[in-house]
């Protein structure tokens, strides 16, 4: 008997919804293995990574403020991948939409009503916005591929922030701690649940994914990204690629760019050297994690979020390597590229 | 690994048992009986015709033949002995090969570098060894390829030589070669050519399954007919020198419906699409440029562009649709310069197309029937950015009903959809806009003889509605039974517009292969 794998004559709508859970087991389990091979005790590992945050309410609220990004940005890729358009400069548009929503703050600190902090949410999406609209124009004009274009512009916009938190922005009343003046009570998010850092920012996010569905679903735009799946079909269609290339690069900008302000505004309070902008790449892996779903963006969010605060909790109590939530983020990419296999193929057995 | 050609092909004669027998093959996939209880045997040395429609369930059963699947139910005999084929590469080894409708040939590699790909799986890569294989093959059986060209470079009916010249050359010596469709891509003189080579290579004891809707040449070819119809055996015929009629009437079930034969229009109305002195660089380095092409389509007529494909006929498509632009004033809709407009303004002008490619292209083979149904007037459907979704549901199934579109639910996907099938779906998504220019690239390509009768009627219908409709068809007999007039593209030129009335079938033929050495010294008598 030897496993052999057959292509299905349709492709698997309920395996569609089990891979990324057979993912996420196997990635589990890989790195309980990882543990034990490493002479740590798997199963403390296994409860400091994936029990101990569910166990208490603020490890819940914890989880939740860590998911609300990643759910934004992971909705707006659903989008730019579903149209084809290989987005992964996330990180870059969620920097400049936390640089572009400081303006007001930096330049005017003493600023009040309740008309700043709307303008201030608006000022990051544009500039993610913004930003994407780089690797946009170059697309269109220069035909430069849209991988390297945004992959690059991650690293400027890295290199900006730096140099915006360590000279002209720093709080001169820092003690040479790099990081701007802290957001004024009216240009930071209201808290929804005191004592944590549950805040609007966090209902706004969980927002982003069903208002992307129903716009996939039922829009004009929805029916060309979807169109876009064979470029031929698109040109029959009479859609215009460049279009495509546009919108989709400012709606998954804008929603990085939303994602960084909020987390600016909100649970970090000012902007800063780290504004924990690997979000950007992780919500690569939440929308494949949700089959590019709109749908799934929110549980797929929810299991990353749980991931980061899982490894963060297992450093400090077991000491484990801070590495351990990006590995364990590397093995479920992994694990659901393999688990997808079974959304087109069935396992078989066979005489030998 | 030096066996001689001649050991390849077993020269025995018809004795001993059947070379392949079917018992009994069932298949069934959710919601259709594919193949129910198919049996049939071919013999040695025999050319075995497989007739049946497009969703007659021949694919399946080739592909449970040739162990790309398993059956439900029964059991084949190879050479008399009960065997279960599990993949391509046992029934490769059992001396089976298969040309499939689609080639798997590298279009940047030579001929001798394809072949090597499955030629030359063990041992030193050794090319000149396959080199010299093809050329006596070549002598051998009259399959005439250039070993050494870019597969690009070839014509389609070369690269279906390849295609054959692999099964030949495989490892283990050829006894069953199975062609799907063979002629579906061919000039009449290819086909011509094609079935002396098989009549040769069956004369050495090969057998042949050969796959085909097309009446007259399963007659002209084939020794014994089966004949498939919605899964099921409903004619073993000893001879295939039956009438045509009797075999179509087995094939669909009762006569196909007669062409609707209007009267060819002698008085053309005014012209609608013009095309003045186009010029077009190739887009790809594959492509073919367009070289000074004129030419009109009038109210009330068809006009017929023959050639064989790859000769400029999609760079004109793309061209005269808006696909591609061009100067503005060598293309004219009703007088109207339109050169620089693209498809949607083209289509506002009354132009509306199907194309060739209809998987991918001609549907979106992931979505929805839905979703495919507005494709090409998604504008119909439009409230302010948002679509109409149940009109659009609505749409489809009155779509699928009108036109006779077997399926399953408007919301599974257009690849559940058979080939004929999906052609009404297309053509019917278009004509129900009510063209008045209407292109149509392949109309009836690889599309059963019931639904292709459907769609060259509704072309008539069309034409006799005034609408101006130009085909773009590989099959002469096809341009011949609908056109009013006849024109040849070949390298990127066109030939001089024939009128159908005392049309010379030669001329065409030299036309189509040879290029423009043999128009030029013609005089333009249309």
């Amino acid at each position: 008997m030897s496993p052999v794998l057959e292509r299905r004559p349709q492709s698997s709508t309920v395996m569609r919804v089990i891979a990324p859970v057979i993912a996420a087991l196997a990635a589990t389990l890989i790195t309980l293995v990882l543990l034990a091979l490493s002479g740590k005790a798997p199963m403390e590992g296994f409860y400091a990574l994936f029990l101990a945050p569910l166990a208490t309410p603020s490890g819940w609220a914890q989880v939740l403020v860590k998911s609300a990004p990643l759910a934004l940005i992971g909705a707006g890729l659903v989008v730019a991948f579903r149209a084809r358009v290989w987005n992964i400069g996330a990180q870059g548009q969620y920097i400049a939409g936390a640089v572009a929503g400081s303006v007001l703050v930096i330049y005017r600190p003493e600023i009040t009503g309740g008309w700043v902090l709307p303008v201030i949410l608006l000022l990051g999406a544009v500039g993610g916005m913004v930003y994407a609209a780089v690797p946009a124009w170059l697309a269109i004009r220069f035909n430069a591929n849209v991988i390297l274009s945004t992959l690059m512009l991650d690293y400027v916009a890295l290199a900006g922030l730096h140099y915006l938190t360590f000279g002209p922005w720093r709080n001169p009343a820092n003690f040479g701690f790099p990081g701007s003046v802290s957001f004024p009570a009216s240009a930071s998010l209201p808290l929804l649940w005191p004592g944590t850092q549950v805040d609007l920012g966090v209902l706004l996010a969980f927002f982003a994914p069903l208002l992307v569905w129903g716009l996939l679903r039922f829009s004009l735009f929805g029916y060309q990204v979807r169109v876009s799946l064979s470029e031929a079909a698109s040109v029959y269609a009479g859609f215009s690629r460049a279009r495509m290339v546009w919108q989709s690069l400012l709606l998954s900008g804008g929603l990085a760019g939303l994602a960084g302000i909020l987390q600016v505004a909100g649970p970090i309070g000012q902007l800063q050297t780290d504004i924990s902008s690997d979000l950007g790449f992780a919500g690569i892996i939440v929308a494949y994690l949700a089959q590019l779903n709109p749908l799934g963006v929110m549980p797929a969010a929810l299991l990353v979020g749980l991931f980061y605060v899982g490894s963060a909790n297992a450093q400090i109590t077991l000491g484990l390597s801070a590495a351990l939530g990006e590995l364990l983020q590397g093995i479920l990419l992994l694990a659901l590229l393999a688990a997808n296999v079974l959304v087109h193929y069935r396992l078989r057995w066979r005489q030998a | 690994m030096d066996r001689g050609r001649e050991s390849k092909l077993d020269k025995q004669a018809a004795v001993g048992p059947p070379r392949l027998e079917l018992l009994g093959l069932s298949k069934h996939f959710p919601g259709v009986k594919a193949n129910d209880e198919v049996s049939f045997e071919i013999r040695r040395g025999e050319i075995h015709a497989l007739l049946g429609e497009n969703g007659a369930g021949k694919s399946t059963l080739l592909k449970m033949i040739f162990g790309l699947l398993k059956p439900d139910a029964g059991q084949i005999k190879w050479e008399g002995r009960i065997i279960q084929i599990g993949s391509p590469r046992h029934a490769q080894s059992l001396g089976m090969g298969m040309v499939q409708q689609h080639f798997a040939l590298l279009e940047s590699l030579s001929v001798a570098e394809n072949l090597a790909l499955t030629l030359n799986r063990r041992g030193r890569f050794d090319l000149e060894r396959i080199v010299h294989q093809i050329e006596a093959a070549a002598n051998e059986y009259g399959l005439k390829v250039p070993a050494r060209r870019p597969v690009h470079h070839l014509s389609v009916g070369e690269r279906q030589r390849v295609e054959i010249l692999r099964c030949l050359l495989q490892e283990e010596p050829l006894r069953l070669l199975i062609l799907d469709e063979p002629t579906s891509v061919l000039t009449p003189q290819e086909s011509k050519a094609l079935f002396a080579v098989l009549r040769n290579l069956a004369a050495d004891g090969l057998s042949i399954l050969f796959v085909s809707h097309k009446l007259e040449e399963v007659r002209a070819l084939c020794d014994r007919v089966t004949v498939l119809r919605k899964g099921e055996v409903v004619a073993r015929l000893d001879s295939a020198k039956e009438a045509v009629d009797e075999l179509a009437r087995l094939m669909v079930g009762e006569a196909p419906p007669p062409l609707l034969l209007s009267e060819k229009r002698k008085d053309a109305g005014p012209v609608r699409l013009q095309v003045e002195g186009l010029n077009l660089p190739a887009a790809d380095p594959h492509g073919m440029p367009l070289r000074n092409i004129n030419l009109e389509l009038r109210s009330g007529e068809i006009l017929g562009l023959a050639g064989v494909s790859g000769n400029g006929q999609a760079e004109l498509l793309a061209a005269l649709t808006g696909e591609r632009r061009s100067p503005t004033k060598s293309i004219l809709i009703d007088g109207l310069p339109v050169g620089y407009l693209d498809v949607r303004a083209r289509r506002r002008l009354g132009l509306r197309y199907v194309p060739e490619e209809r998987v991918g292209k001609g549907v979106v083979p992931e979505l929805s029937l839905i979703d495919n149904g507005l494709l090409t007037r998604w504008g119909r459907f439009l409230k302010k950015g948002w679509m109409r979704s149940r009109e659009a549901r609505e749409s489809a199934w009155r779509l699928c009903e009108r036109h006779h579109v077997r399926q399953t639910g408007v919301e599974h996907p257009a690849a559940s959809l058979s080939g004929g099938n999906l052609q009404k779906f297309i053509m019917g998504r278009e004509l129900d806009e009510q063209p008045t220019i209407f292109i149509a690239a392949q109309p009836t390509w690889g599309v059963d003889v019931a639904s292709a009768r459907r769609i060259q009627s509704q072309l008539l219908e069309l034409r006799a509605r005034g609408a101006a409709l130009m085909v773009i068809s590989d099959d002469l007999e096809e341009l011949l039974a609908l056109s009013d007039r006849i024109a040849v593209m070949s390298g990127g030129r066109i030939s001089p517009v024939r009128s159908i009335d005392g049309i010379d079938r030669k001329e065409l033929g030299r036309w189509m292969g040879a290029g423009r050495e043999g128009w030029e010294s013609l005089n333009d008598v249309a």
